[in-house]
């Protein structure tokens, strides 16, 4: 009997330790870690900032944080050496549009790789719909067999929006978008970094800028023009610092950087304007007639080269922007079409809804504006193009807008009691994992971000159920194992 | 008398797996604590060792 006994008491540790093992060796190469609101896990570490994160409440049973802020991160420390990620996330959207889940690639650049989670005008739709894995397609009307048919004879670009999906570039460019001509932006200063696209026939083309380092803030400010095609860098060029690294307040001389651009497909161009926020570009010329700028632009003041301010017109299509300045002597009256803006105080943000179709001048009669869109921006009408589908987001009105197809790369959504469960994979080496990195620990937690965007704007919240993360590796068999313990021993 | 070999193999067999297991979890983190809580090897322990001593007291 007591042989029997301390056998058992023996052999219960060792069972736990054979199961310790078998489960972290997971030869199978897949683990699957679920977490709950309000439950505590060795691998997920709750959401974040607390700020934004409520109290535990229950419906239907069910636990749920309610989200009201944006971003909220999730800490997740992989239970091994993993290579993708398949997660499963729970969510009550309510009044949310959009829920996207991202990974941080790089936090201090800001580098985060988003992904679709629910998009509630897309499972909205009533629209014919064509779905292959995760690529889906909705038109409107039935015009098209399928997606290959769009893609072999789009219709109008316009007419076209995309979400998270990029349609193949395609080489022929209209002759209007090449043809005769020059872009000359001579009344605007543009300050800090910039983007612009442009087209071309296939010949090369120069862009000459004329630009002033006004040292308002202490540091070096090198300058650089660089260009893509394709995402390949085609040429670029660089200039250093004026020599004035400190806070000055006065610029030396103006300076001037020039690039020939040569060896170019038919097809879009992207300039990089590379520049920190003490360069202000005056000029900026291009051999070529289009030229718009990609969401933001920063019309910068005129201190320390006109004598006064200036009037500075825009064309934009975008529906939606943000305009902003950091100066009382920018506070001034807009005009966006015939809607007027009173930007009253420096540092407020004022959001304006377009209440027009199409491309809409927008003046500043003083410049100094920080003007964030949601479409493209150039500064003359001639020079405006804009040669990409509409950009699907949370407050994208397809039919204001007249979107008759839809192209997204957006995994399908299951609904589950009061819960839409949403879906995405991420590769995981390329993600960045928390640590001191300057010491050396950098083998700690991913964190992934559960965006939100303009959810504080429309007062909205969601709840959050639970997270399924599936981890996944190819399978290890017992000549694997061996391998990595003899390898650990350093035999 | 017969269950002294007894409550002797719980209070060394519950330490020694109670060690083994926080060094495994310090070594290999989350390895035990995603499948169980190691701290109720230490609370065996004790009941074992509280359970020897009373005995050897009778004895």
């Amino acid at each position: 009997m007591t042989k029997l006994l301390n056998a058992i008491i023996v052999l219960i540790p060792l069972c736990l330790f054979a199961w310790v093992a078998v489960v972290f060796l997971d030869v199978d190469g897949e683990t699957v870690v679920t977490w709950e609101a309000g439950e505590n896990s060795p691998f997920v570490h709750g959401l974040r900032p607390t700020g934004r994160v409520g109290a535990v409440g229950t419906v239907e049973g069910d636990a749920f944080y309610e989200l009201s802020g944006d971003p909220v991160y999730l800490s997740v420390t992989p239970p091994g050496n993993y290579e993708t990620v398949d997660m499963r996330v729970w969510v009550d959207a309510k009044d949310q549009p959009v829920v996207e889940l991202g990974a941080t690639v790089d936090a201090e650049a800001g580098q985060i790789d988003l992904r679709p989670l629910v998009h509630q005008t897309l499972d909205g739709l009533d629209w014919d719909a064509d779905r292959r894995g995760d690529l889906v397609h909705y038109q409107r009307r039935v015009d098209y067999a399928n997606l290959d048919a769009v893609l072999d004879d789009p219709p109008p670009l316009a007419s076209i929006a995309t979400y998270h999906y990029e349609l193949p570039e395609d080489n022929v460019v209209p002759r209007a978008w090449t043809y005769n001509g020059r872009t000359d932006q001579e009344s605007v200063s543009l300050r800090g970094f910039h983007e612009f696209v442009t087209a071309t026939d296939g010949r090369g083309f120069s862009i000459d800028s004329m630009y002033m380092d006004m040292n308002r803030n202490p540091g070096a400010d090198p300058v650089a023009i660089r260009v893509y095609q394709d995402k390949e860098l085609v040429a670029e060029v660089e200039a250093t610092d004026d020599g004035v690294e400190a806070a000055t307040n006065a610029s030396l001389n103006r300076r001037h950087l020039r690039l020939d651009v040569v060896g170019l497909q038919a097809g879009l161009v992207k300039v990089e304007l590379n520049a920190g926020n003490d360069i202000y570009w005056r000029e900026v010329h291009t051999t070529l007639p289009k030229m718009t700028y990609s969401k933001n632009v920063f019309v910068g003041d005129e201190v320390g080269y006109l004598d006064k301010p200036r009037q500075v017109e825009l064309w934009t299509d975008a529906q939606h922007l943000t305009l902003f300045t950091r100066h009382a002597e920018g506070v001034q009256t807009v005009a966006l079409g015939d809607q007027r803006i009173d930007i009253a105080i420096p540092h407020e943000h004022y959001h304006v809804e377009n209440n027009n179709v199409g491309v809409t001048r927008l003046t500043i009669p003083k410049g100094d504006v920080l003007v964030v869109t949601d479409g493209r921006v150039a500064f003359s009408r001639e020079a405006f193009f804009n040669p990409f589908p509409v950009q699907l987001d949370d407050r994208t009105n397809l039919d204001k807008l007249g979107v008759d197809y839809i192209i997204a790369q957006y995994p399908e959504t299951v609904v589950h009691g009061p819960w839409t469960v949403g879906e995405a994979s991420f590769w995981l080496p390329p993600l960045e994992r928390e640590g001191d990195a300057a010491q050396g620990l950098t083998d700690g937690s991913y964190r992934f971000v559960l965006s939100l965007p303009n959810i504080s704007e429309r007062e909205a919240t969601i709840s959050v159920h639970k997270v399924e993360m599936t981890f996944k590796r190819p399978p290890r068999s017992v000549g694997d194992i061996l391998d990595r313990i003899a390898h650990k021993l350093g035999l | 008398m017969k269950w002294l070999t007894v409550a002797k193999t719980l209070t060394y067999t519950s330490l020694f797996s109670w060690v083994g297991f926080v060094v495994v979890e310090l070594i290999l983190p989350t390895a035990v604590t995603r499948l169980f809580n190691p701290h109720w090897f230490l609370a065996v322990f004790l009941i074992g060792a509280v359970w020897w001593y009373n005995l050897l007291v009778r004895k």
